[in-house]
């Protein structure tokens, strides 16, 4: 009810909500800003040589089992040569100024057309022209696996 | 979305396990604790390596020693507007599930374009224009993500799929 109010000084700063996190037309990535992002076809060769690599490399949990099979599934690009080919094209983006979640959206949704990619990763509206972004399409589309 | 994240994690060592294997044991508990963990905001998919095992810390009174262990691992975590890829794993009246890796997402009728339609044809309940995009068990659905709630161990998300572009996949 009325009882001394502890004035903001003395009291411990609570750490900041993490609500609000989203990936809209901003990209607000809360402590995942600058982490390296990967893309569904980059997780799954990765996962695979961690299970090769022998050791403790599989794990028996839920979450492990699903996201193998999910990327498994989803996985635009199969072959690991293919991939780190897809991450080579798509990392010159980098350097004009995507961050990591684009490049790795783009790498794993493969858009045909440059509005289907500003409309699926809307924080791309201003960042690369038509050209450029038709021109990464282009590059990354020929590299998919139809089979 | 996919991220390689160093994270850190404090391991307590039983004073029975301290000997020449310790950092095993230490290994094995950060490997049982995280690995296939889910925060509530993010999953824990698998652990790639150990970057660092800090000097152990005796704590006071109960004489475990304690580790601060850095590693960087697979995670993955949903963000509120983004698209991803998933499998339908059920229908119903007002809307469907689709399983995107670890996590349910539900995309209700709301949020279903007008053309798809609920039809039960024989046992299979499906969500179809009748000519060609079908949402059935088993089909692939490109959603976005519209709101995710989290609990300790647990996600759910709600998702869309009214939007350009959207919607099931060609397979």
């Amino acid at each position: 009810m009325a009882g001394p109010t502890v004035p903001q000084s003395l009291s411990r700063r609570r750490p900041a909500p993490t609500g609000d996190e989203e990936a809209t037309a901003v990209l607000k990535l809360g402590d995942m800003t600058d982490t390296p992002a990967l893309s569904v076809a980059e997780c799954k060769v990765l996962l695979e040589q961690l299970a090769n690599k022998g050791g403790r490399g599989t794990s028996n949990s839920d979450v492990y089992t699903k996201t193998r099979e999910y990327v498994d599934m989803f996985a635009r690009f199969k072959d690991p040569k293919t991939v780190t080919q897809v991450d080579a094209i798509s990392s010159g983006l980098l350097a004009k100024g995507l961050t990591h979640f684009e490049r790795a959206q783009l790498a794993t949704l493969c858009c045909d057309s440059p509005d289907e990619a500003r409309t699926l990763v809307p924080s791309l509206e201003t960042k690369l022209s038509d050209e450029e972004l038709q021109d990464v399409l282009n590059d990354i589309s020929k590299l998919r696996d139809f089979s | 979305m996919f991220f390689v994240k160093v994270l850190e994690h404090r391991i307590h060592l039983h004073p029975s396990f301290f000997g020449a294997q310790a950092s095993d044991y230490i290994l094995d508990q950060l490997y049982r604790d995280r690995e296939g963990s889910n925060t509530g905001t993010m999953m824990i998919v698998a652990i790639i390596d150990v970057d660092d095992i800090s000097e152990p810390k005796i704590v006071p009174g109960s004489g475990y020693a304690e580790y601060d262990v850095s590693y960087r691992a697979i995670v993955w975590r949903p963000f509120r507007g983004e698209v991803v890829d998933g499998l339908v794993s059920s229908v119903v009246n007002n809307g469907f599930f689709v399983d995107v890796g670890g996590l349910s997402v539900f995309v209700s009728k709301a949020m279903i374009p007008p053309q798809l339609k609920y039809t039960v044809e024989g046992a299979t309940p499906s969500f179809t224009d009748g000519v060609d995009q079908t949402v059935e068990r088993g089909s692939q659905v490109r959603l976005r993500i519209k709101g995710i709630r989290g609990e300790m161990g647990q996600m759910f998300a709600i998702g869309s799929i009214r939007e350009d572009y959207l919607g099931p996949l060609l397979q």
